[in-house]
């Protein structure tokens, strides 16, 4: 057991203590879900748990070996090759080279990695660094499993396998304490639990949970599709068990031709319109090779006057790929261009998977306004443009604090700020809503409006499809850095197919109105 | 044309360099810089490029990857070389100045060798397998293997961070000289993360194991390095 009993925690820059008296107890054979907003100390309730921080009162006690699995794979990384990494918990624990190479293999494959092991940890997506970091903390077969909303970076494909990963060591006696902003990780948790300003608000079963207006509302999802649907299924009689599935939703349906009824609640959106583009940008025939692999192949894509979503499996070159377009990669071929001409750098604005790689001032104030004295555009000041980007992205009290310090979900914000502040011509966004709480995400979503309420081209590369579906102009699908499938907005919200051909796994949603052959009210999909 | 392989990453490869004993290795590189500083004509700076040469081959490091590791600094460098030709201005001195941004070339070269071929994990272990004897004199002698570790990869460690620093920077539209400054200061402030992490995953120590003929040359190597530097 790993017993969380009264706990207490406060940074010593911080006035308020971030937990204050939560008591939780986590037995071998079940998962604990906890939910809340960001800030409610849900990461430090894991790092407690996980014996990676003391608290200042309480005690928690732990009756076995635990594992430890962070939002940031790589902060926890020690070696930079693949094989090494996951051997190394096998190495520290004295087992034979034999044993370390047996145990850290099946756990390769287990995370459908194997042929990554002799990779550069360095060079993997961020998917694949959070496989690997999976497969590091289950080769040493914890007693325990802690996790710290893991997947927040990842495709929907490994989303799906993880969860697999995940329910296969609950069922083989694991215990596992799970954080997530995400209100489906709790679908099939034993107990969930909900954390609000530093306290447990509340403990129950996932049923409960969905069936309470109050308590989602603390969470801040009130509308989102995806609760919708949870909802209806609920009310059809579908009961949350542990380690339930979004398959177990699926069969359930078909099982019982609910799909018409079902699918009528979770309607698709119109999507986004297009007019005439204030701007366009463009790849042309655009490679990125390292060493001998091509992590994008002679791709070119055109965006204008729309929103376009970025979707593929784990290293699939989605990240290269909108690194490319806002020029913070170099290309070994072709060219990334704005309205015809080849792009000059600080007109895309651009955040990366990993937020804190953009972060290099000694404040959050200083990051949001590197660059704006430049502008020509510039109309009030540049403390102005500050003040204002960092109130619309909700982080005016992080201003003065140095980033490093941040959250990873804070640090998102702070970056996208910047870009907020920057007002460019175009915007290339990889996962912004990765690891927020619904407040955060509705700000991301604001933020975006107002781009594309001045007719800019936005990118988006998400692993949370469902997201951003119904914002959606367009999807393109990306398979071993080429494009596959660039279909309508409303095509990819009512059919399965396009999802499939390119290996990512198709939001609940869509699986849903696929059933009840909701078909497309615009343009055909095209491959 | 592929892209230069990130620096500061362990190159994957399989090379008769990535077999040697990491203990081999870390002990070259300090006899490898006395041969550099100990050259004093130039054929004794043609045998140290000549043993670079040849280590970079049996790494599989590129020249273009050496060329990146450089450039950040190589406007220090090239104070440096300014200064030296400078004080006092002759032609001696701008010899100086000359053989001092090569030798600061060379060993760079030497340290990157090291690292490509090197795992951080390895590093440390080679680090506390050689400080362990030290622990009989000194208490807790093998602390300082992170460190070691830490300053080792300190070169390519502030090359990766300042090629992200660049690029970030780049995105922004403006990018600013001293983005080198800012890398080393990042990269020390995060000094002790690795080996943290390591330590919560349980991490003791190395076990004991000798090393073998192949290895034991490399170190022959480096001390040919210096009495060839000195005598030619």
């Amino acid at each position: 057991m790993i017993k969380v009993e009264k706990v207490g925690f406060g940074f010593a820059e911080a006035s308020e203590r971030i937990l204050d008296d939560v008591s939780l107890a986590l037995e071998p054979y079940e998962r604990i879900c906890v939910l809340g907003p960001t800030g409610s100390g849900k990461t430090v309730l894991a790092e407690l748990a996980a014996g990676l921080r003391a608290p200042d009162a309480g005690s928690v006690d732990r009756d076995g070996t635990v594992a430890y699995l962070g939002h940031d794979p790589r902060a926890g990384m020690v070696s930079t090759l693949v094989f090494d990494e996951v051997a190394f918990g096998l190495r520290c624990a004295g087992l034979s080279g034999k044993a370390v190479k047996g145990r850290a293999t099946a756990a390769l494959r287990r995370c459908g990695i194997n042929h990554l092991a002799h990779s550069s940890t360095s060079e993997l997506s961020a998917s694949q660094q959070q496989l690997v970091a999976l497969a590091a903390a289950i080769a040493v077969d914890p007693d325990f499993l802690v996790l710290d909303d893991p997947f927040a970076l990842l495709d929907g494909t490994s989303a799906k396998l993880v969860a697999t990963i995940i329910d296969d060591m609950v069922q083989a006696g694991v215990g596992v304490l799970e954080t997530s902003s995400a209100l489906e990780r709790a679908m099939g948790a034993d107990r969930t639990v909900l954390l609000g300003a530093g306290h447990r608000a509340w403990s129950g079963s996932f049923d409960d949970l969905l069936a309470s207006d109050e308590l989602l509302g603390r969470l801040g999802i009130t509308d989102a599709a995806d609760m919708v649907l949870l909802r209806a299924v609920s009310h059809e009689g579908f009961r949350f068990a542990s380690c339930t599935k979004p398959d177990d939703i699926i069969s359930f349906i078909k099982d019982n031709n609910l799909a018409p009824r079902i699918a009528r609640s979770i309607t698709p959106a119109r999507g986004d319109a297009t007019f005439t583009p204030a701007h366009k940008i463009s790849l042309v025939d655009a490679s990125v090779v390292y060493g001998t692999h091509a992590a994008l192949g002679n791709v070119s894509l055109s965006v204008g006057d729309e929103l376009v979503l970025v979707a593929g499996p784990a290293g699939s070159g989605t990240s290269t790929l909108a690194a490319a377009l806002a020029g913070a990669l170099p290309l070994d071929g072709g060219e990334v261009q704005l309205d015809g001409e080849r792009i000059r750098p600080g007109r895309a604005g651009y955040l990366g998977g990993f937020p804190k790689d953009q972060l290099f001032s000694k404040t959050v104030r200083g990051a949001i306004a590197y660059g704006l004295e430049d502008s020509s555009k510039r109309g009030g000041t540049v403390d102005t443009d500050v003040t204002h980007a960092a109130g619309a992205l909700g982080i005016t009290g992080l201003l003065d604090r140095d980033p490093r310090t941040l959250s990873s979900g804070e640090q998102r914000l702070a970056v996208l700020a910047g870009i907020e502040a920057l007002r460019p011509d175009a915007a290339v966004l990889d996962n912004p809503c990765a690891g927020l709480d619904a407040a955060g995400r509705a700000r991301v979503h604001r933020m975006v409006q107002r781009m594309r309420s001045k007719h800019l081209p936005v990118i988006i590369v998400t692993g949370d499809v469902e997201e951003w579906l119904a914002d959606a102009s367009r999807m393109v699908f990306m398979r071993d850095g080429a494009l596959g499938y660039d279909c309508d907005g409303g095509a990819v919200q009512t059919r399965t197919q396009p999802y499939v051909s390119c290996g990512v796994e198709p939001p609940l949603t869509v699986s849903v109105r696929s059933l009840a052959g909701m078909g497309t009210r615009r343009r055909d999909a095209r491959g | 044309m592929a892209k230069v392989r990130i620096i500061g990453s362990y190159q994957p490869e399989r090379t008769p360099l990535h077999g040697v004993d990491a203990r081999a290795k870390i002990a070259f590189l300090p006899l490898a810089g006395i041969a550099v500083i100990a050259a004093h004509s130039w054929i004794g700076f043609a045998v140290c490029l000549a043993a670079l040469a040849i280590a970079m081959l049996l790494a599989g490091v590129r020249p273009m990857q050496l060329a990146a590791a450089v450039r950040p600094c190589g406007i220090l460098i090239g104070i440096l070389a300014v200064l030296c030709a400078l004080i006092p201005p002759s032609w001696a001195g701008i010899l100086r100045g000359i053989s001092l941004a090569v030798r600061i070339i060379i060993f760079t070269g030497f340290v990157l060798v090291v690292n490509a071929t090197t795992t951080p994990t390895q590093l440390i272990d080679a680090y506390n397998l050689l400080l362990a004897p030290l622990a009989r004199l000194v208490p807790n002698a093998t602390g300082a293997a992170p460190a070691l570790t830490w300053l080792t990869r300190l070169i390519p460690l502030v090359v990766d961070e300042n090629a992200r620093i660049t690029a970030a920077q780049a995105v922004r539209g403006r990018q600013s000289p001293f983005s080198v400054a800012t890398a080393l200061a990042q990269v020390f402030s995060a000094r002790g993360d690795a080996a943290a992490a390591m330590a919560r995953r349980g991490y003791a120590g190395a076990a004991a194991h000798r090393m073998r003929v192949a290895d034991w040359l490399i170190v022959v190597a480096g001390v040919a390095m210096i009495v060839l530097s000195v005598i030619l």
